[in-house]
């Protein structure tokens, strides 16, 4: 697409078809959420309807009471304006200075709702790789019987199997996957084993250390990530990883 | 996000309001989402404050996470709270 561009008394840009769809897409989710009953334990709907009496809930509840209807139309002509300004097959779309304003609220509307990240999308994918140099010589520095690192990378944990042991591994134990690989996984329709096999899924680094040494290596890897835990465990069947 | 807390509000410097009208204010919230050029935009285009004021309030959203944007009886208050959700900024109504 191009950008919005000032034309005369105009806003002019133009999408291809699928930037079209994606947007619609959006646009159209934005639209069930609002016009769908909305639950108001549902973080994107508290976004969009905020509280404006967060110290009193009786006030804020009669206030919304009075307004939101309201402010739920106003947000749903937006999406249908949008919605019927851009045709599924793309191509150039020219805003007045009206139209021009519902398509800004209605484009932050669907920016407000897609937050589960918890902050903008581009802030996750800029966030510089973490290094784990320092943590990594403390460990080999320290009496802890060290059998393998692993810098977790594309193909994920099957860098493990490029420790040179006939062993296999039983990761029992995760860590969490951050919300950014849903997010991922959703938009571009991938199986769970494939992203699984393509990202590291939060799972940067693996310490791969004698049984007895399990407590004070987490320590002392604690001591600069708090998350630190034991996944897994070594297993006899060369070449096998297993996700629990 | 930042998130509401119950903080000490200072007098809001607002020429326009008369000394006993100067009772509820609107409040702006800093969130993650909308750009600074936005929110100052919309302070211009609903309050008709000039540039420089708008973007003096922006950025008093942007750096102490809330700026207090208008002041004058708690049902303008809330209008101007319902005008600003209208354009997905996060704003509530407090009396200081």
């Amino acid at each position: 697409m191009t950008m919005f561009r000032r034309a005369g008394t105009e806003c002019v840009a133009r999408f291809t078809a699928e930037e079209a769809q994606v947007l619609r897409q959006c646009v159209a989710e934005l639209a069930a959420l609002v016009s769908d009953d909305p639950d108001p334990d549902d973080p994107a709907v508290e976004r969009l309807f905020p509280d404006v009496y967060p110290e009193s809930p009786d006030d804020a509840a009669e206030f919304r009471r009075l307004t939101e209807a309201d402010l739920k139309q106003t947000k749903l002509d937006q999406a249908k304006t949008v919605l019927s300004d851009l045709l599924e097959a793309g191509g150039e779309v020219s805003l007045d200075e009206t139209a021009a304003d519902v398509w800004l609220r209605a484009l932050t509307d669907v920016r407000l709702t897609d937050e589960r990240l918890g902050r903008p999308l581009g802030d996750v994918l800029l966030q510089p790789t973490e290094i784990y140099v320092r943590p990594i010589l403390e460990l080999l520095r320290s009496s802890v019987d060290v059998r393998g690192l692993v810098h977790i990378t594309g193909d994920g944990l099957k860098n493990l199997l490029r420790l040179a042991a006939p062993v296999g591994y039983e990761i029992d134990d995760p860590l969490p996957v951050p919300d950014v690989f849903g997010l991922i996984q959703e938009l571009g329709n991938v199986s769970d084993d494939e992203m699984h096999e393509v990202f590291n899924m939060g799972c940067g680094f693996c310490c791969v250390v004698a049984h007895r040494d399990e407590a004070s290596a987490l320590a002392l890897l604690r001591r600069h990530y708090p998350d630190a835990k034991r996944i897994g465990h070594a297993t006899g069947r060369d070449g096998e990883i297993v996700r629990a | 996000m930042a998130s509401p807390q119950t903080v000490p509000v200072e007098t809001p410097d607002i020429d326009e309001v008369p000394e006993t009208d100067r009772v509820w204010v609107t409040i702006v919230w800093n969130d993650p989402v909308n750009l600074m050029s936005y929110v100052t935009w919309v302070f211009q285009k609903l309050f008709g404050y000039s540039r420089e004021k708008a973007e003096k309030l922006m950025l008093g959203v942007h750096h102490d996470g809330r700026a207090i944007v208008s002041s004058g009886p708690r049902e303008r208050m809330e209008y101007d709270a319902t005008r600003l959700h209208g354009y997905g900024l996060w704003a509530t109504v407090d009396k200081p």
